[in-house]
């Protein structure tokens, strides 16, 4: 018995042994870096007064309490995050129900699909620019065809955030699709073959057996894009600039012009402490949600 | 028959490896100097007129005998890429280009080095390469921050007004417009469906709004703030600053083209090169392509102006650039010695000549036949035009000139750009801006 606590303390020291490796790697790569963010944020820390920087306490915080522009970057990123996230579920589960089924044409259509999941994001930017800019024929044109006049895509707010939603939904809906294909295709056939013996018909079989199944990976697919939205950056960067003036202006994209145009790295590095948190917050209420079936 | 081919192409192999020694023998053979065998890192901007620059530096590697590592950075992503080699001191670039909004940060946080001891170094400085005052002389000081000189002169620009002479003929209008005034009862006039009357740069971002608007304020009196430099609180309520925005968002929400309300340089130009604006203020470097046949549909039935006057004065924004050297370089004089060389009247001229390049921050090569024939679409009104405006009315300081400008010229976009899409009224959005950058001077110390 003694001689096997030995051993069980011996293959510990091992796997602790074995992990040393890894967890350099996380304290120099994450640790480090985030300790740093964190740091910064409770300084006046700037590049350009290197002398006069200093720890200032929760002072950054404070002034976001009243800063109106950190408040319309938290209700952009809620706006953006909440469409794209659902606009991308639905699309992507919708695809991926069609591609489950035996048709040879779905196959070749699972490789197009992916077709936008492979562009670079700065490249799909200024794609989807130049075709919302009206001088060109681009998306107006296509409206045109149809009889309708297309707006000035990024000369107001609603029709510029609208924009960038259709170029991230463009985006990443393959991404969700890829991994609804992925559920759909691992799920058992007992269950639908006893439905279908107890006279269930489609809509009862997808929302009594197949949503059910699958909700591990849509609340997996949501807590994932809910965090990439809140890092959406190139669209906005090339579409908009966060304009008209702020309105398409998420947290992220504020932090930057804080950090790097305005030099101001303490209070950006404050406002990229408070997208941390809400990162964690995702995590911790998508992960609860995850087992509520 | 295999053998012969794996001969063959060990011959061409041979020959590739023979050809390319050769090359690089012949560029340092210029004659020796005390930079014989070094290397110079140069960071440059693909602004307008420059962005061929990089094909002449073969004969600077071939006159000093050294190899220049030559970079251009799109505008967008300058200030960020510049940030990234001055903050760490790596000491990566001797030689860097130095945009007009950025340049005071730049310089307030000791990145820069200043060039006076470089310049008045015997052993370094060919005068007559060099030829301090053959630059623009408002360009040489703008360049000057607390008497010391951190950059020459690499880029003059300023704004003039550029209209198609077509549609004024079609419409019964004379002559250009002579005050902001007139300049939108013509708007009114020959604005249609297929062309805008006026457009202007309207953006919130970097150079855009912040370029154009403050012009207008000075031109009617007003300001972005209250007395440069003695009073750095937000001046954007003033009457005479309410008015000269009055007339601009009225002039803006009613005749720019589609588009036109977030536009900067990259759309205004092409719109109006594509036939579709009647009237437009620019920066005359950038106006070069109106005047394109390959470029533009409308290089004949363009003509220039000066810009017009405000109720107050008349004044054009001005963006003077420049060629500096990084504190932590390791190669200084070599980095002067190319800016020295690269700014030279001899490689203006060539700039002009073989790459088209309308930058030039030399009067005299402006004067000279080549600079006029290169330009002469429009009768040598364009050079005309500009020569005027860059001798009486362009100036630099449209704008307060601090380390802080990219701040406060972006609070002021946001505020236009907000009235200019409905989403504020005039008034309210002014005077938060006005709060805002009363408050970035004042924690700045101003």
């Amino acid at each position: 018995m003694k001689r096997n606590t030995k051993l069980g303390k011996q293959s510990q020291m091992e796997y602790i042994k074995l992990l040393i490796p890894i967890l350099v790697v996380v304290f120099l790569l994450i640790i480090i870096p985030l300790s740093s963010v964190v740091g910064l944020a409770f300084t006046n820390f700037s590049f350009v007064t290197m002398k006069e920087n200093r720890f200032i306490g929760l002072a950054n915080f404070v002034k976001m309490a009243t800063d109106e522009r950190f408040w319309n970057s938290l209700k952009v990123a809620a706006i953006f995050g909440s469409t794209t996230v659902t606009l991308q579920i639905i699309l992507g589960l919708g695809i991926a129900l069609i591609l489950v089924t035996k048709f040879r044409v779905t196959r070749i259509s699972r490789t197009l699909f992916l077709l936008p999941l492979t562009t670079p994001p700065i490249v799909a930017s200024l794609m989807w620019k130049l075709f919302f800019t009206p001088t060109n024929p681009g998306m107006n044109y296509v409206l045109g065809v149809f009889g309708i006049k297309g707006p000035n895509w990024f000369d107001k707010p609603l029709s510029a955030m609208s924009a960038i939603v259709i170029a991230n939904v463009w985006q990443w809906t393959p991404f969700c699709m890829l991994l609804f294909v992925a559920a759909l295709e691992s799920m058992p056939e007992d269950p639908f073959e006893s439905a279908i013996v107890d006279g269930a018909n489609v809509w009862q079989r997808f929302w009594r057996i197949t949503f059910p199944l699958i909700w591990p990976t849509v609340t997996f697919v949501a807590t994932f894009r809910a965090i990439e939205s809140l890092k959406l950056f190139p669209l906005v960067y090339v579409m908009t600039g966060g304009g008209p003036g702020i309105s398409t202006e998420p947290i992220n994209y504020y932090a930057f012009s804080s950090a790097f145009e305005y030099n101001r790295i303490g209070y950006g590095s404050a406002l990229v402490v408070v997208m941390m948190i809400l990162v964690v917050l995702i995590v911790i209420v998508m992960k609860r949600r995850s087992y509520e079936v | 028959m295999k053998r012969t081919v794996v001969m063959l192409l060990l011959l061409l192999f041979a020959l590739c490896i023979w050809a390319g020694g050769q090359q690089d023998k012949e560029a340092p053979s210029g004659g020796a100097s005390a930079f014989e065998g070094m290397t110079v890192d140069v960071m440059y901007m693909a602004t307008g007129g420059h962005t061929d620059t990089g094909k002449l530096v073969g004969e600077f590697e071939a006159k000093y005998g050294v190899k220049v590592n030559f970079t251009m950075i799109a505008p967008a992503q300058y200030d960020a890429k510049l940030d990234t080699e001055l903050i760490p001191k790596t000491g990566a670039y001797d030689a860097v280009w130095l945009p007009w909004r950025t340049f005071h940060r730049w310089v307030a946080a000791d990145w820069i080095e200043p060039m006076d001891a470089l310049l008045a170094d015997a052993n370094l400085v060919d005068q007559e390469q060099l030829d301090l005052k053959g630059f623009f002389p408002p360009a040489v000081s703008s360049l000057q921050v607390g008497g010391k000189q951190y950059a020459l002169p690499s880029y003059n620009d300023g704004a003039i007004f550029a209209y198609r002479s077509d549609l004024y003929q079609a419409a019964g209008l004379g002559s250009a417009p002579d005050t902001g005034q007139q300049v939108r009862e013509y708007a009114a006039k020959l604005h249609s469906k297929e062309v805008a009357g006026y457009a202007m740069r309207a953006s919130k971002s970097g150079g855009c709004a912040g370029w154009m608007v403050p012009m207008l304020l000075r031109a009617w009196g007003g300001g972005v703030v209250k007395d440069y430099p003695n009073d750095w609180r937000g001046n954007l309520t003033s009457p005479e600053s309410m008015a000269a925005l009055e007339w601009y968002v009225d002039i803006m929400t009613k005749y720019t083209f589609d588009g036109g309300l977030t536009a900067c340089w990259m759309e205004i130009v092409p719109a109006y090169t594509q036939g579709k604006v009647a009237q437009v203020p620019e920066a005359w470097v950038l106006m070069g392509q109106f005047l394109e046949p390959e470029k533009s549909v409308v290089y004949d039935k363009t003509a220039f102006a000066i810009p017009p006057r405000g109720p107050a004065t008349r004044i054009a924004s001005g963006a003077v650039h420049g060629l500096g050297i990084p504190a932590n370089s390791p190669e200084k004089e070599l980095g002067y010695k190319f800016i020295e060389w690269v700014l030279s009247e001899h490689v203006q001229r060539r700039n002009v000549v073989e790459n088209k390049s309308t930058a030039i921050t030399r009067p005299k090569i402006m004067a000279e036949a080549a600079y006029v024939e290169s330009f002469e679409y429009g009768g040598k009104q364009f050079v005309q035009t500009v020569q005027e405006s860059l001798d009486k009315y362009v100036n630099a300081l449209f704008r307060p000139m601090s380390p802080k400008w990219r701040e406060v010229e972006e609070q002021l976009g946001i505020a236009i750009s907000s009235v200019l899409t409905g989403q504020q009224q005039l008034m309210p959005a002014m005077e938060k801006a006005n709060k805002e950058i009363t408050r970035i001077h004042q924690e700045a110390g101003y």
